[in-house]
């Protein structure tokens, strides 16, 4: 393991060389009519590499270029002379994804289970996910109702990150970034010899400043998801009263586009070419039969669905990992304050009345 | 490791039958791969995915029987934008078809078992890769009687006419047919098929399969009627509808509990659903 001292004219020198390697791809926050947005965008020229805002949780997350929002199912490329046509998706450059938190790094690799899965193997998801770099990043704020701690996810390190870097806001100088680079991991030539010219850190030094920095996690979460996972599918669908606390909900499925880890989608057409887009169960028309015939009518069956798809079905399906890694967006961007954890207490609350709570987490 | 690029083969529509009477809602379609490799395999009860180009795709369990491998056969109901893009297509349109999959009906395990076909409306058509297998001269021996409870709306909305005959002609076989309501003319029973069940099949509790398909609420109740009786719910055995886009169970649309109607089903015991959530 290297550790790299920076301060502020360092790190953007750091980030130039990074842009002339690798496509580059950081938050930004951009105006949007009254609103400040955090999103991750592709950096175009150098000029807009001061332009990068690392200290609040970005929107969006990696996500958005690993399975886009909408995408064209490539006819060409996946025609009878695969081989020869296997780079059309290709790109020349690796992608460099500069300051991501680590439970946007636990997302990707929960895509990767779902979609390079032993028996069977997305080939769209594989070509965007080859040739890709991620920096994770962390800083002594926790992000807005995150709840990574409960899913048992670090704040600190993430085993897709090569490197990570630390930002003290309170610090200045040298002392305020630390790049973490993990041991083995090279970077390419020009990244390296700039590497070389930064002062080296001390790793005790890091390693108290994020113990304090996870103490003052530690201090702000008081949630708890009291039954272990994954929850017990019938039990929890039949015994919970869905509709109380989900009440509010306007279907608007704004907390899956912003969810890291929701991958549903649907097929559409372009004329004759087929597309995929990101689908929402928290729509009605996500289970609507041609018939009119509907599994989930009420908005209560389809946070149902979304909550026990994370909490049951997902861990079930997958070693018993969660579908979720408490990012805190669903609840944050919420219209009407609709906050994930209350309706996970009201599981955990079911659960331990009905005699079935589960040895304790 | 299974890769799937979601993107359908070409096939092309040979033969075009219309099913049903007045309303002509229900047609069969002869499909046939066209390519380097037109043999089309699988197993009875699995379906595919048809995609009617520029309008879009949906699943359709396969009705033909997988001897005959160089037809694909489904029927399908006029319900929604693809299916009716669909009906307007004739012998010569080109289709995309993806598949096939799911699982299949358990007819191995059931062989030298009494089988029991209960369908209702368009039901059937799923069903019918299962009852051809079963009837296949080269199956035939290694099952036992064959039984049918086949319910539809009215006269005019039978399927399969030019099967029946054949059908009924089948060795140790016993069809029986129902319509909602009386009408004239009509020498069969009335009633809706869970009423049936009971005076019209001889409900064997032992060693006989019951294979169920239909609208959800008639598999609902006709499932209830055979529980009454005394069939065992692992002898239940139906295939199941959800709305679905990729088939491969990742698209997130037909899970029922943490299984995937596309993957893990469409055909299910009621014994298997008796574990699951009940959201279909």
């Amino acid at each position: 393991m290297r550790l790299k001292k920076l301060n502020s004219e360092e790190l953007i020198e750091l980030l130039e060389i990074f842009f002339a390697e690798y496509d580059l791809i950081a938050p930004f926050k951009v105006e949007q009519g009254r609103l400040n947005r955090v999103l991750f965008r592709k950096i175009r020229q150098n000029n807009e590499i001061p332009s990068i805002y690392l200290k609040e949780m970005p929107e969006t997350t990696p996500k958005n270029f690993i399975l886009p929002r909408d995408e064209r199912l490539d006819f060409e490329r996946f025609n009878s002379e695969r081989e020869e046509n296997e780079n059309s998706l290709a790109r020349a450059k690796t992608r460099l994804f500069f300051g991501v938190r680590s439970c946007d790094l636990a997302a990707i690799e929960l895509f990767d289970d779902v979609f390079l899965d032993e028996d069977y193997l997305d080939p769209f998801y594989e070509s965007r996910r080859e040739k890709n770099i991620f920096i994770g990043y962390s800083n002594q704020i926790l992000p807005p109702n995150n709840f990574q701690k409960e899913l048992e996810i670090g704040y600190f390190d993430h085993q897709l990150a090569p490197a990570f870097i630390y930002e003290d806001l309170e610090a200045r100088g040298r002392e305020h970034y630390w790049l973490k680079i993990k041991a083995g991991y090279q970077f390419s030539k020009d990244v390296e010899a700039h590497l070389d010219n930064l002062e080296t850190g001390e790793i005790g030094n890091l390693e108290k400043l994020l113990n304090d920095w996870e103490d003052k996690f530690t201090g702000e979460t008081d949630f708890e998801i009291k039954n272990k996972l994954p929850f017990p599918e019938k039990e929890v669908f039949n015994q919970v009263d869905w509709q109380e606390p989900t009440a509010s909900c306007l279907g608007c499925g704004v907390c899956t586009y912003y969810c890291p880890t929701c991958f549903c989608f649907d097929f559409f057409w372009d004329g004759s070419t087929k597309n995929r887009a990101w689908d929402s169960c928290m729509f009605s028309l996500f289970t609507e039969h041609a018939s009119g015939h509907n599994p989930r009518e009420e908005q209560h069956q389809r946070w149902r669905q979304r909550l026990l798809h994370k909490f049951s079905y997902h861990p079930q399906n997958y070693n018993d990992k969660p579908g979720c890694v408490g990012c805190g967006r669903c609840i944050y961007k919420c219209p009407v304050n609709l906050d994930i954890r209350n309706v996970i207490n009201a599981v955990d609350k079911t659960l331990v009345k009905g005699g079935q709570a589960s040895e304790e987490r | 490791m299974k890769r799937d690029d979601y993107l359908p083969e070409e096939a092309e529509i040979i033969e075009v039958i219309q099913e049903t009477g007045s309303n002509l809602n229900i047609k069969t379609f002869h499909l046939k791969l066209i390519g380097d490799d037109p043999v089309f395999d699988f197993k009875p009860g699995q379906f595919l995915m048809l995609t009617v180009h520029g309008v879009g795709e949906a699943p359709f369990g396969l009705a033909s029987s997988p001897s005959n491998r160089d037809r694909i056969v489904i029927s399908v109901k006029e319900t929604g934008k693809v299916t009716a893009a669909l009906h307007e297509l004739t012998v010569g349109d080109k289709v995309g078809l993806r598949g096939p999959y799911g699982n299949s009906f358990p007819v191995e395990e059931h062989k030298s078992q009494e089988i029991i076909f209960i369908s209702g409306g368009i039901g059937l058509a799923p069903l019918r890769s299962a009852i051809d297998y079963v009837l296949d001269p080269d199956n035939r021996g290694d099952y036992g009687r064959v039984q049918m409870l086949q319910a539809f709306r009215s006269p005019e909305d039978m399927l399969y006419d030019y099967d029946q005959p054949r059908w009924e002609d089948a060795e140790n076989i016993d069809i029986k047919y129902t319509i909602d309501k009386p009408c004239e003319d009509w020498e069969h029973c009335v009633g809706f098929p869970h009423k049936l069940i009971e005076d019209e099949i001889d409900c064997i509790i032992e060693g006989a399969k019951y294979y169920v398909c239909g609208p959800p609420i008639m598999i609902k109740s006709v499932i209830n009627e055979l529980l009454e009786i005394g069939i065992k719910p692992k002898d239940i055995i139906t295939t199941l509808e959800m709305r679905m886009s990729c088939g491969l169970g990742k698209c997130g649309k037909c899970n029922i509990g943490h299984r995937y109607v596309c993957k893990d089903g469409p055909v299910f015991s009621y014994q298997e659903l008796l574990d699951m959530p009940e959201e279909f």
